[in-house]
Parts: structure tokens; C-alpha cells; sequence
């Protein structure tokens, strides 16, 4: 999501937007088509707008999607092997891109159910996810793809023992 | 459980709206690795998905 300087309610359509930045120069942009609405402003009438914060700005040109699941994907790796080249978090956790890589194998071999918090309130929910039925359902949630990571982590945690890999008999 | 909570924090119908109409229209433009996607804990689902609706 993005913001300016001051908050107004989300312009309605592209011209809408160029016209209350034309007149106020203030807006609250929530999807990408104000964004470039607003790149396209500050471009052609760069002395009509005092400031602006374009928070998570995409290039006009470039093409949402495609490269999502591999960036995604790229940052965990970059996460994981930071904690595997520092000392004090190796020792407590070793080396989390294999255990992520094995997390993964498990969970398409047989997923696990967990119970994940509300992400508004925190509050634990009785809904219950399937962790590999929902990779398709949760594309752009990196938030709460995360959240469900840990906690089918956490899960597999109980059900396999960390010193073998072995799953104890009291998870089948 | 998940779809459902992000309905409260966002707008999935703006999400859409916005990519179907101004990025997978142009998905055919760009090279998009199916292998590298599908071995990604997200997939390709962020491609097959909003382009199943063209």
C-alpha cells in the first residue's frame, strides 16, 4: 500500500487521481494503476506538487507476477542462509534452509493442519489450513505465508525428531 | 481461513482489478520460467491464476 504526506480515501478511478492531485496534490494511493497515475504526474508537472511518498513504487513498465513466487523465494533463501552465517543463530537453529527444504518435502509428502492467529487481532482461530492445499490460494500473502510456515514448522517440529529427522511415533 | 482474513485486511476485487487488466495481459511479453516458478514454495499459481480468467 502506498501513502502521501496526507491521508485522503482512495481515488475511485486514474483520472480521478490526476484530477485531486491536479487540485490538491495529495491522494491515498492503494493500487498500482495511482501509482503510475502519480509517476506520470510528477513526470510532466514536476513544480506542481511540494512533496510525495510513494511507498512500494512499480515501474509503469514493469510486469507484476511472474516474478513474485521467484522473489519471494530468493529473499527467504537470503533469510535463511544470513541466520546460517551468523554464529549465535546457527547454533540455535543450524541450518534453516535445509530445514526448510525438508519442511517442504514433508509437507508435499503429507501436509499438516494448523491453527493460525487472526492477523488483525492475534487472537488464535478455530479455521484450520492444510499447508500444501493452501499454496494455491495464497500467492500474494507474504505476511500470512510466512505466519503459516512457522507454524507448520512448529508443528513438524513436534512430530519429527530434530536430531534424526526421523518422525516419532506419536506424530503418524 | 486464509483467503478469508486477507478479504479483511485488503481488497482482493481492487487487487484483481488492477493486475488482470494492466499485468496479465502482458504476461505473454515477458519470458516466465515455469520450472524455476514451480519450484518456489508460492508456484506458478500467481500466473495460472488471474490468467485463467482471460
Amino acid at each position: 500500500m502506498s501513502r502521501t504526506t496526507r491521508r485522503a480515501s482512495p481515488c475511485r478511478t486514474s483520472i480521478a487521481c490526476a484530477q485531486r492531485w491536479a487540485t490538491s496534490g495529495s491522494i491515498s494511493m492503494a493500487v498500482r494503476t495511482e501509482r503510475a497515475v502519480a509517476q506520470h504526474y510528477l513526470r510532466r508537472f514536476p513544480t506542481h506538487t511540494r512533496s510525495v511518498i510513494l511507498d512500494g513504487v512499480v515501474a509503469p513498465e514493469q510486469i507484476l507476477g511472474p516474478e513474485t513466487a521467484l522473489d519471494a523465494e530468493n529473499a527467504l533463501i537470503d533469510v535463511l542462509a544470513r541466520c546460517a552465517s551468523d554464529t549465535a543463530c546457527k547454533e540455535k537453529f543450524g541450518d534453516p534452509a535445509e530445514a526448510y527444504r525438508a519442511l517442504r518435502k514433508s509437507l508435499d509428502a503429507k501436509p499438516v493442519s494448523v491453527t493460525l492467529p487472526d492477523p488483525t487481532t492475534g487472537t488464535p482461530r478455530n479455521d484450520r489450513v492444510r499447508l500444501a492445499a493452501a499454496r494455491a490460494g495464497v500467492a500474494a500473502l507474504d505476511l500470512q505465508l510466512g505466519t503459516g510456515v512457522v507454524a507448520a514448522a512448529r508443528a513438524q517440529s513436534r512430530a519429527v525428531d530434530p536430531e534424526t529427522s526421523r518422525r516419532s511415533p506419536a506424530s503418524s | 481461513m486464509t483467503l478469508s482474513t486477507f478479504e479483511e485486511v485488503a481488497s482482493y476485487g481492487m487487487h484483481n482489478a488492477v493486475v488482470c487488466t494492466e499485468d496479465v495481459p502482458f504476461f505473454d511479453t515477458v519470458k516466465i520460467d515455469r520450472a524455476k516458478l514451480e519450484a518456489t514454495f508460492l508456484g506458478a499459481v500467481q500466473v495460472d491464476a488471474p490468467s485463467a480468467h482471460l
